[in-house]
């Protein structure tokens, strides 16, 4: 099967698994503006805030990456199938989830 | 240096609003045949032809945005907005950088459901894919100018 043709599955795998990575903070690693430097895990002794959301969308593409490759073995008709819907749903419903999890910031 | 990333960035976001809304109102909703006028003109372009230039204006104005100028707005915009108690304004820059990264994600999708021929059966993911691109740029642009007003240039 070519690898356009399981494209889709990427993006039906991206958007939970950076929902999911941002709403456990599953960060593949960790940026420290003010310091400027690149962590693997937190580093509370850094100045600055810790931004994550690199690390999130990286997460999110190496699963996506992994979902792509294994995807590549099943059946084509399988995959058209799953990917016509799952295409828009998937980022959808993760768009809505993250909207819950952040309500917060507009109710308080 | 950032005010001007900043202008590259608002001038990017301009080009792929206007591309991005081409290319959804010509699924949504296009023009009649032998229409005229400013908004059936506006409709009647061909949306496979926006596919390319919206991936790269997309990705380009998400790296100039997400990485040059988004530590610098965690560092000083957002701090202030904490202190001003301005908590619906974080949270929908927030939601636009949540946007962003699922808009991202994306555009594989996006891509391979508008890649010519076009395929009739795909006639709906397309919409549907085009509708939340669209709705994600238009929120991240919104916002980008809101927050923008909100402390302005000078970083």
């Amino acid at each position: 099967m070519s690898v356009g043709r399981v494209l889709p599955l990427f993006s039906i795998a991206f958007a939970p698994l950076y929902a999911a990575a941002m709403y456990f903070n599953i960060a593949m690693f960790v940026y420290y503006p003010q310091a400027n430097e690149l962590h693997w895990h937190d580093r509370p002794d850094l100045a600055g805030p810790a931004m994550y959301w690199y690390g999130w969308i990286a997460y999110a593409a190496l699963g996506g990456a992994i979902v792509l490759g294994l995807a590549s073995f099943l059946p084509a008709r399988f995959v058209d199938r799953v990917a016509l819907r799952g295409a828009w749903i998937a980022p959808l419903a993760s768009i809505l989830f993250i909207l819950y999890v952040i309500r917060e910031w507009f109710i308080h | 240096m950032i005010t001007t990333l900043l202008i590259i960035h608002g001038l990017l976001a301009v080009a792929l609003l206007g591309a991005v809304t081409h290319q959804a109102l010509s699924v949504w909703w296009p023009a009649r045949a032998g229409a005229r006028g400013f908004g059936a003109s506006f409709r009647a372009v061909r949306g496979a032809a926006y596919t390319n230039a919206i991936v790269a204006l997309y990705t380009v104005t998400a790296v100039v945005g997400g990485v040059l100028l988004y530590p610098t707005y965690r560092l000083t915009v957002r701090v202030l907005l904490n202190q001003l108690r301005l908590n619906a304004a974080n949270g929908v820059f927030e939601f636009k950088e949540h946007l962003v990264a699922i808009g991202l994600g994306l555009l594989p999708a996006y891509w391979y459901y508008w890649r010519q021929p076009l395929a009739a059966e795909h006639a709906g993911v397309r919409r549907a894919l085009t509708a939340i691109l669209a709705l994600i740029v238009w929120w991240s642009f919104l916002v980008g100018h809101v927050l923008n007003n909100i402390r302005g240039f000078g970083l």
